[in-house]
């Protein structure tokens, strides 16, 4: 029935909308994906949205109906809730002098776009997140990852950036970049990363 | 010996598929990724960070943060009614009203993106989502009006872990990006 339902639906191509219903898009970066409308009571499916610009009616009482929708009737009706998605995330990756707090140079000079980044931000919130590599033992490393993460959260703030947004924590060795033995020095896994929404 | 350990690495990055903003099976060239050392290699280990970066806890019950508001919108909580700016932090069970002409965008923690549109009302009955193993669920509730969402982790964390109601129907949220509207 289901299959019957969206195999008749698809080969009708509209400009217009119904009331109530949901829209799938494509996404600025990855696949698809898909929507299904559940039974509410049994959590089947009903009917999978998997295609870009397919349009399921949701309206009480009736089966659920798909159709594809003109790219530019959706751009008309949506455009403008579209546009209004917050951007997506940006990660800052800064790396570290072995054993140290101390940033190489290059990661230094990329300090003030991190700070210009979150500033230009409305309402931004920032994540530090300090590794180290796997020389030295964990507990060491715990304190040192800490220390590098703090280190950046200081000079943000000492930058002028708001302290409450911003939250500093540390991984110790754990979650290496570059998957080593124990006691390899890996300048990819002695890092900070800045992540800012 | 050095393009062994970056297809190591792309191989981790891909199985471990952590990034709601990414889907498996893809390369993460989108995400604006700065890195303070070689370029070249650290294109590639930039993409790989961002399998280690996302085991962070929320800020404190916060389950998201407004980015946008374009004219009136409220949030109600416990029998209040809140002003909504930028930076306001939103907790499950809050309310979001917009009134006519009004817009509001949210960034939730497991980077979820949502867009409310004019004389809307919904509410986030569920938020749960645990930083370590990425797992949550989300059930956001549209009772009139009009929301864009990007799915983000939680909805790849589990079989239908984000869902969304309106008053006729229940769906599962698989990804990515699409529009609900309620009349």
């Amino acid at each position: 029935m289901r299959a019957l339902l969206t195999s008749l639906a698809l080969f009708t191509f509209t400009s217009g909308c119904s009331g109530t219903g949901v829209t799938l898009f494509d996404n600025e970066t990855a696949s698809v994906g898909s929507v299904a409308v559940l039974d509410p009571k049994s959590g089947r499916d009903i009917a999978v949205l998997d295609k870009a610009n397919v349009q399921a009616g949701l309206n009480q009482g009736r089966p659920v109906s798909t159709k594809i929708m003109s790219k530019d009737a959706l751009e008309q009706r949506y455009g403008a809730l579209l546009a209004g998605l917050p951007e997506q995330p940006r990660l800052f990756v800064l790396y570290f002098r072995e054993g140290s707090t101390g940033l190489v140079d290059q990661s230094s000079a990329l300090v003030p776009e991190v700070f210009a980044e979150v500033q230009r931000r409305p309402g931004a919130d920032v994540q530090i997140v300090g590794h180290t590599d796997t020389v030295g033992d964990g507990i060491a490393n715990d304190d040192l990852s800490k220390q590098r993460a703090a280190i950046v959260q200081t000079l943000l703030v000492s930058m002028g950036l708001e302290p409450s947004i911003v939250r500093a924590t540390g991984k110790g060795e754990r979650e290496p970049l570059e998957p080593t033995g124990n006691d390899v020095a890996s300048v990819f896994n002695r890092r900070v990363e800045v992540f800012i929404k | 010996m050095v393009l062994s350990r970056l297809v190591r690495i792309m191989a981790r990055t891909i199985a471990a598929n952590q990034f709601g903003l990414l889907p498996a099976q893809t390369s993460p060239p989108s995400l604006n990724i700065q890195q303070g050392m070689a370029t070249m290699r650290l294109t590639i280990f930039s993409a790989a960070a961002l399998t280690a970066l996302l085991p962070l806890p929320a800020h404190g019950a916060g389950i998201g943060r407004v980015k946008s508001v374009v004219g009136t919108a409220t949030v109600e909580r416990s029998g209040q009614k809140l002003p909504v700016k930028p930076g306001f932090v939103l907790e499950q069970g809050d309310r979001i009203v917009t009134a006519k002409g009004g817009r509001v965008g949210i960034t939730f923690n497991d980077n979820s993106r949502f867009a409310t549109g004019p004389n809307s009302r919904m509410s986030i009955p569920d938020f749960s989502f645990d930083d370590t193993t990425h797992v949550g669920t989300f059930t956001t509730q549209i009772d009139k009006g009009a929301i864009a969402i990007i799915s983000g982790q939680i909805a790849t964390s589990g079989n239908d872990a984000m869902k969304v109601r309106t008053p006729s129907a229940l769906l599962g949220v698989r990804g990515t990006r699409f529009v609900v509207e309620v009349k």
